[in-house]
C-alpha cells in the first residue's frame, strides 16, 4: 500500500517536473526560433521557421553595434561582481567570527535593502548619481550594483560562514593568521560553493538589469546590453527577429558560466539552506 | 615551556551565567596537567580563556610569570589540539601541519624539514600529500597534533582530543600523548570529562565543579585522598559507595563499627580506625567505601550482625566482577548532575567469584577504602 502511494507520488512528481521544464524552456526555444526566421515570418503562427537565416546574429551584431554594448555590460557586471563578493566576504566574515556591539542591528538594517525593490529607488538613486558625479558613468553604475547586491550576498555568506565550525576560525588564530588571512585561506576556500552561488546570482542580476542602467546612462556609448538592445525598438517597425537574435546572444555568457558552476551552484544553493 | 597561573580567574557570560568563580591554579614548567569534571564544569571555558579565545571577566591569567588576559591568542604562543580536530580540509596533511610555520614567515626549507620531522614521530610520513577526509579518526587527531607541536610552542592545549575516537584507539591514542609529553616535555594542559583519561594521563589532576576547583593532586592523592564528597563520587570506576552512616562504638573492645541505621552495623577495618576515632559519634555523616574494599560474605558462615544486602546484576569486566547490591542502605548524591544518586552498592570482586541474581551476601569493609565525610559540608573528615 505505502509502495503503491510512492509510486503515485513519484509519478506526481515528475509529471510537475516535465510541467515545469517546458514552462520554462519554451520562451526560450521560442525566442531562439524567432532569431532564425526572416522578417516576414515573425508574425506567422509556426513555430519553426521556413526559411533558416542564421545570418541575423551577423546583422544584429554589426548594424546595431552589439560589440560596444557587450563590453560595457562585461566590464560594469565583472566589476560589481567581483567587488560585491570581496565587500560581502569581509563583512559576513566580521558578522560572523568578529562580533561587536550592535552587529545585530546593523545586520538587520542591511537586510532591510532585500525589502527594498531598485525600480523603488530609481529617482532618488538619479538625483544622488547627478550629485555625487557617477551619472553616465559605467564605474558608478557598477557601485549600484555593488550597493543593490550586497544585502543578499552578505546573507547568503553569513548563513554559510554560520555552518562552518567556529574552531576552525580559532584554531587559525591560534596558529598565528590574521583575520584577513583566515577569511582568504581557511574560510572562502571552505565556502566556495557559497562564492560560486553568489557569483551566478549577482551575474545574472546584473548582466540583466535594465532599469537602473536605462535611468542612470545617457549616451549611447554607455549603453550596457539590455538597454543597448532596447534601442532597436523603433517608432514604425521594430526588427523582432533581431532582437530575438540579439537577446540570445546576450544570454550565452550567463549559460556558460552556469554550466562551468553548475554542480558548485547546486551544492551551495543545497548546503546554504541547510547551514543558513 | 612555561610555567601558567590562573590567579583568582572568574567568568561571567553575557547572559549572566558563572562559568568559573575565582578559581585558582599554578601549573609547573613542563607538567602535564588534566582538567576534569562533567560537562558544563567549567573546564573548557578555563582551557579556552588560557588559550586567548574567551574574554576574562576578572582574575589573572599568567604565562611565564606575564599577565596575558589582553594579548590576543596568536601572540601567545600556545597550541591548541581540538575535539573535532579542525583540520583544514582543502589543505593536504603538509600544508595543514606547515600552516603555523607559514603565518610565522619561518623560511620554506625549514619548513619542509620540520614538518617532515613531525610525520615520522607522528607516523604520517605516507599520507603528507592526502587531505584529512581521506584519513581515519586516528590519523586525523595525529595531522591535529603534529599542528601544534610543529611550532614548538609554550604549551599544548587539549580540548577532549581523544572524545571522536573509538575505544580502543582511545587507548592508544592515550599512551602516545604520553609518550610525547615524556619526549617533547611541553607543559600540557588537557581537559577531560573522563576520569579514566585524567587519571591515567595527568601527572597532578585538578576536579572542576561548577566552575569552581575541587582538588589538584597527583591521581593516587585524588583516589586516596578525596576532598570532598564530589571528588571522592566523580574520580574512581566504579565511583565509590556512599551512604548515610554514623560511627558507634563497636562490638570489639574499643573497636569502633559503622552504624547504616536498618540495615546494620559494621566494624570498620584497621586502617580506618583512627579516622573513626576523629568522627564525632553517633552523628549523621556520610561513609564512602571504595567498590573493591566492600567485602561480600557468604550470610551463612560469617556473623548475623554483618548488614545484609541482595545481589541485583553482575557485571563482567574481567578479571573483575561488579557486583551490583541493594539494601536498606541510603546513598548519598555527591554532587555530579552526570551522575544520578544510587541507592545501591557497586562491590569489585574477582570474576571467579560467581553470584546470581537474588543472592544474600553479608557485608565487612577491608582495606584502605573507607572515607567519611560531614554530611552538611560535604568535606572529608581526616
Amino acid at each position: 500500500m505505502f509502495e503503491l502511494r510512492a509510486t503515485w507520488a513519484k509519478a506526481g512528481l515528475s509529471i510537475l517536473a516535465v510541467v515545469t521544464a517546458v514552462t520554462v524552456v519554451l520562451p526560450v526555444a521560442w525566442v531562439g526560433a524567432l532569431s532564425l526566421k526572416t522578417g516576414r515570418e515573425v508574425y506567422n503562427q509556426k513555430f519553426l521557421p521556413d526559411e533558416w537565416v542564421p545570418g541575423n546574429y551577423i546583422t544584429a551584431w554589426q548594424e546595431f553595434g552589439l560589440g560596444g554594448y557587450f563590453l560595457n555590460s562585461v566590464f560594469v557586471t565583472v566589476v560589481s561582481v567581483v567587488l560585491t563578493i570581496l565587500v560581502s566576504l569581509l563583512a559576513a566574515h566580521a558578522f560572523t567570527w568578529l562580533r561587536f556591539p550592535g552587529s545585530d542591528v546593523v545586520f538587520t538594517l542591511l537586510l532591510l535593502g532585500i525589502m527594498i525593490p531598485p525600480a523603488a529607488l530609481v529617482l532618488p538613486l538619479l538625483i544622488e548619481a547627478r550629485h555625487l558625479g557617477f551619472y553616465n558613468d559605467l564605474f558608478g553604475l557598477s557601485l549600484v550594483y555593488v550597493a543593490f547586491g550586497l544585502p543578499i550576498s552578505i546573507l547568503i555568506f553569513r548563513g554559510f560562514f554560520a555552518g562552518i565550525p567556529g574552531e576552525l576560525v580559532e584554531s587559525a588564530r591560534l596558529d598565528g593568521a590574521r583575520e584577513w588571512k583566515i577569511l582568504f585561506r581557511v574560510i572562502v576556500p571552505v565556502a566556495r560553493p557559497a562564492v560560486v552561488t553568489v557569483t551566478i546570482l549577482l551575474f545574472l542580476a546584473n548582466w540583466n538589469d535594465f532599469i537602473l542602467a536605462l535611468v542612470l546612462m545617457r549616451d549611447a556609448d554607455t549603453y550596457t546590453l539590455p538597454v543597448g538592445i532596447s534601442q532597436f525598438i523603433g517608432q514604425y517597425a521594430t526588427p523582432h527577429e533581431l532582437i530575438a537574435a540579439a537577446s540570445i546572444i546576450g544570454s550565452v555568457p550567463v549559460f556558460i558560466l552556469y554550466l562551468v558552476l553548475e554542480r558548485r551552484f547546486q551544492q551551495g544553493v543545497t548546503a546554504g539552506a541547510l547551514k543558513g | 615551556m612555561a610555567e601558567i597561573s590562573f590567579r583568582a580567574v572568574t567568568k561571567v557570560y553575557g547572559d549572566g551565567t558563572e562559568a568559573v568563580t575565582s578559581l585558582s591554579l599554578d601549573i609547573g614548567d613542563g607538567e602535564f596537567v588534566v582538567l576534569v569534571g562533567p560537562s558544563g564544569c567549567g573546564k573548557s571555558t578555563l582551557l579556552r580563556m588560557l588559550a586567548g579565545l574567551e574574554a576574562i571577566t576578572a582574575g589573572e591569567i599568567l604565562v611565564d610569570g606575564e599577565v596575558v588576559n589582553q594579548v590576543h591568542p596568536r601572540d601567545r604562543d600556545v597550541a591548541m589540539v581540538f575535539q573535532n580536530y579542525a583540520l583544514y580540509p582543502h589543505m593536504t596533511v603538509f600544508a595543514n601541519i606547515a600552516f603555523p610555520l607559514r603565518q610565522a614567515r619561518v623560511p620554506s626549507a625549514e619548513i619542509t624539514k620540520r614538518v617532515t620531522e613531525v610525520a615520522e614521530t607522528l607516523e604520517l610520513s605516507e599520507h603528507l600529500k592526502r587531505r584529512p577526509a581521506a584519513l581515519s579518526g586516528g590519523q586525523r587527531q595525529r595531522v591535529a597534533i603534529g599542528r601544534a607541536i610543529v611550532r614548538q610552542p609554550k604549551a599544548f592545549l587539549l580540548d577532549e582530543p581523544l572524545s571522536n575516537l573509538d575505544a580502543k584507539l582511545r587507548v592508544q591514542m592515550r599512551g602516545e600523548l604520553a609518550q610525547l609529553h615524556a619526549t617533547l616535555g611541553v607543559t600540557t594542559v588537557f581537559v577531560t570529562h573522563d576520569q579514566t583519561e585524567a587519571m591515567t594521563l595527568g601527572e597532578r589532576v585538578a576536579v572542576l565543579n561548577d566552575g569552581e576547583l575541587r582538588q589538584v593532586g597527583t591521581p593516587q592523592e585524588l583516589y586516596h585522598r578525596p576532598a570532598d564528597l564530589f571528588v571522592a563520587g566523580f574520580i574512581g570506576s566504579p565511583s565509590m559507595n556512599l551512604l548515610k552512616a554514623q560511627v558507634r562504638s563497636g562490638e570489639a573492645p574499643g573497636g569502633p563499627a559503622l552504624d547504616f541505621g536498618a540495615a546494620g552495623a559494621v566494624a570498620v577495618p584497621e586502617a580506618a580506625v583512627e579516622l573513626c576515632a576523629s568522627a564525632p559519634r553517633g552523628a549523621d555523616l556520610v561513609a564512602g567505601i571504595r567498590p573493591e574494599s566492600l567485602l561480600l560474605r557468604d550470610p551463612e558462615v560469617s556473623s548475623k550482625d554483618l548488614p545484609r544486602a541482595r545481589v541485583c546484576f553482575t557485571e563482567l569486566v574481567e578479571p573483575e566482577t561488579y557486583v551490583h547490591l541493594a539494601g536498606d542502605f541510603s546513598g548519598v548524591d555527591p554532587g555530579d548532575p552526570d551522575a544520578p544518586p544510587r541507592d545501591t552498592l557497586v562491590a569489585r570482586v574477582r570474576s571467579d567469584r560467581a553470584f546470581r541474581p537474588g543472592q544474600e551476601v553479608a557485608l565487612e569493609i577491608g582495606g584502605t577504602g573507607l572515607h567519611l565525610f560531614d554530611i552538611d559540608s560535604g568535606r572529608t573528615i581526616r
